[in-house]
């Protein structure tokens, strides 16, 4: 099979498991939309908690509460988008203890796409919803033109963050292939990812930037492209182009992230019964 | 053709044992060690063994789940942890222990879901379908949510949603594991329908031995990670229980009959019970020389059951 004939074979299958997902969902209609009114509610909890650090933090003197808000709701949606679309990938960890991982090898189709499409968090309908609330309002009034560049700046800020979101979601699930219990590690990971993507990247250590820029590149998620559409200067000497290259980056954390998980398939072993 | 094949098949598991807070010890747990054979298309192979003998590692190797450590092998022209996607396709595998079955969704659905990931012609899935549906008896069920399904109508389900991309081999790892009489039943009558009208290769791997006597010409027995047998089911018989027993029912009730080279181990009444080795006589000749001396009225031969024959070898082993 060609790559172009895989990659449709592939998307027609998660759409199939997807709605099948969703078909199930359904079923407990009143409890969804419970969850998705507390996805929301969570993550607008969120949301106040970063405007009161920001209240907090003079070091953010340049950085409007606006802008904070801006890159709050980018980096909410980018990573609720990713959550939604593969975050049933956490699920690994519980199907490599209990064996179950076995029927996802038994069918024709990729072990990403079967498990990313197996359980399609519909809640987070909510959590996406209070950030693109916020993120539409933050983007009216923080002083951008709508023009062609900066439409595409944000539509290219908010799917490379969701990608790099989704490598950090992949490798932290590949890793419960060694290690079971790697769940909580992983939640920390993008969960937590996810929080410090809502903060300016200089309100962090040294240490603590050089990792998140360099290392498992969340300042690409949203901080680093915001800054080209805001038109910001950047205090911490980042090279300028980076400003611009989230796409590659998400291309090339994915695919390492992909290779990882395909090592962890291999690795694993089911277990007795 | 072989549609299965295995050379030298080893399979090592490390396990960690912990004793104290901290300290484990580590040690290696071959599962299968060195296994050898070839299933020809169209046959249908009982493969056998106590717990823990290393039956449903081989079947998860052979349906690419797991990478074997050493040996080789192909099923359906396929290495299968290098080719799975490939070999998922060609393959129908059921797992009495597991599901394939979408827990939530009414199991119509997950057979329509199934056709989507499989990229079965609906044509095709529809007479799959309608055939499973009509030899299961899944006709009253199809709407009900899988989790809300007895234990049976699952496995009827688990077999059909195996079966609708129509495979050319099929592995059951324990498919009659936990399932009432008449489930049962119906599985292995489908089970040998399928394999006659279809061809379909079968590897059939049980403890319950009752399965392979219905079903299987041919058995393999593993113990231990190895196969200690390999072949048909009344040579194993011969080999290992040469002994057969007449049950006679003789007009009249009298003294224990003598009659050279067969044993006279039980009497009740009018009913005898002779045990004979089947080298010495047939059973036609043993029925002629008691019939020389004696008047029939009824008579059985019982063969003697394969469970205690296959306990004999599991015996012998250790
Ligand atoms: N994933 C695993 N991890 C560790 N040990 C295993 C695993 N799978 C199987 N084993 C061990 O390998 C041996 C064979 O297991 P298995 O193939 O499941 O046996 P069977 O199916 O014949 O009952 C057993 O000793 C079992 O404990
Ligand atoms: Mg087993």
């Amino acid at each position: 099979m060609s790559v172009q004939a895989e990659v449709s074979a592939s998307w027609r299958a998660y759409r199939h498991l997807i709605g099948a997902s969703v078909r199930a969902q359904m079923q407990f209609r009143t409890s969804l939309f419970m969850q998705m009114v507390a996805s929301c509610a969570l993550t607008a909890t969120n949301f106040i908690e970063v405007l009161v650090i920001f209240d907090h933090l003079p070091m953010l003197g340049n950085w409007s509460a606006v802008e904070v808000a801006f890159l709050y709701g980018a980096s909410g949606i980018g990573f609720g988008l990713c959550d939604m679309a593969i975050g049933s990938i956490e699920r690994t960890g519980e199907l490599v203890r209990t064996g179950k991982f076995d029927s996802i090898m038994l069918r024709p189709v990729g072990t990403l796409v079967s498990i990313a499409g197996s359980d399609m968090a519909l809640r987070r309908v909510g959590g996406i919803a209070q950030a693109a609330l916020v993120f539409v309002v933050a983007s009216a009034r923080v002083g951008i033109e709508f023009n062609v560049r900066n439409v595409v700046l944000i539509v290219v800020m908010i799917f490379g963050g969701t990608a790099i979101f989704a490598a950090v979601f992949l490798a932290t699930a590949a890793i419960q292939f060694w290690m079971v219990g790697a769940n909580e590690i992983g939640n920390a990971l993008t969960y937590g990812g996810n929080y410090l993507t809502s903060f300016p990247l200089p309100v962090f250590s040294g240490w603590l930037r050089r990792l998140l820029a360099y290392v498992v590149p969340l300042a690409f998620c949203a901080y680093l492209p915001a800054l080209a559409i805001l038109n910001k200067p950047d205090e911490l000497g980042i090279p300028a182009f980076l400003r611009y290259a989230s796409p590659a980056v998400a291309a090339i954390v994915f695919l390492a992230a992909y290779g990882f998980w395909r090592l962890g398939v291999r690795h694993y072993r089911s277990t007795g019964s | 053709m072989n549609v299965v094949e295995t050379h030298g098949l080893t399979k090592n598991f490390v396990v960690y044992e912990r004793n104290g807070l901290i300290r484990r010890t580590r040690e290696v747990r071959t599962a299968v060690a060195d296994v050898s054979f070839s299933v020809a298309a169209g046959e249908m192979v009982g493969y056998v063994g106590p717990n823990g003998a290393g039956k449903s590692t081989t079947v998860k190797i052979l349906t690419g789940i797991l990478v074997p450590d050493a040996g080789t092998c192909s099923v359906a022209g396929f290495v299968p942890h290098k080719r799975r996607l490939e070999l998922a396709r060609r393959i129908g595998v059921v797992f009495g222990q597991r599901s394939n079955l979408w827990w939530d969704l009414p199991l119509i659905e997950s057979f329509d879901l199934l056709r989507h990931l499989y990229r079965v012609d609906h044509q095709k899935h529809q007479a799959n379908l309608d055939e499973c549906v009509e030899r299961l008896a899944l006709e009253d069920v199809l709407k009900t949510p899988v989790r809300q399904l007895s234990l049976g109508q699952r496995m009827r389900g688990e077999l059909t949603a195996a079966l609708l991309h129509g495979p050319t081999v099929l592995f059951l790892d324990e498919p009659t594991i936990g399932l009432d009489v008449v489930s049962k039943a119906a599985v292995r009558d489908f089970l040998a329908d399928l394999n006659r009208d279809r061809n379909t290769t079968v590897l059939l791997t049980t403890h319950d031995l009752d399965d392979i006597e219905r079903l299987c010409k041919r058995l393999l027995i593993i113990d231990h990670g190895t196969v200690i047998y390999d072949g048909g089911l009344n040579e194993l018989r011969d080999e290992y229980e040469p002994y057969r027993t007449l049950v006679v029912d003789l007009v009249t009730s009298g003294s224990p009959l003598a009659i050279d080279g067969a044993e006279t181990v039980k009497v009740d009444g009018p009913r005898q019970w002779l045990r004979f080795h089947r080298d010495r006589y047939s059973a036609s000749e043993l029925i002629n020389r008691v019939g020389e001396v004696a008047e029939i009225r009824d008579l059985t031969i019982e063969e003697p059951d394969i469970e205690s024959v296959v306990a004999k070898i599991y015996t012998r082993q250790t």
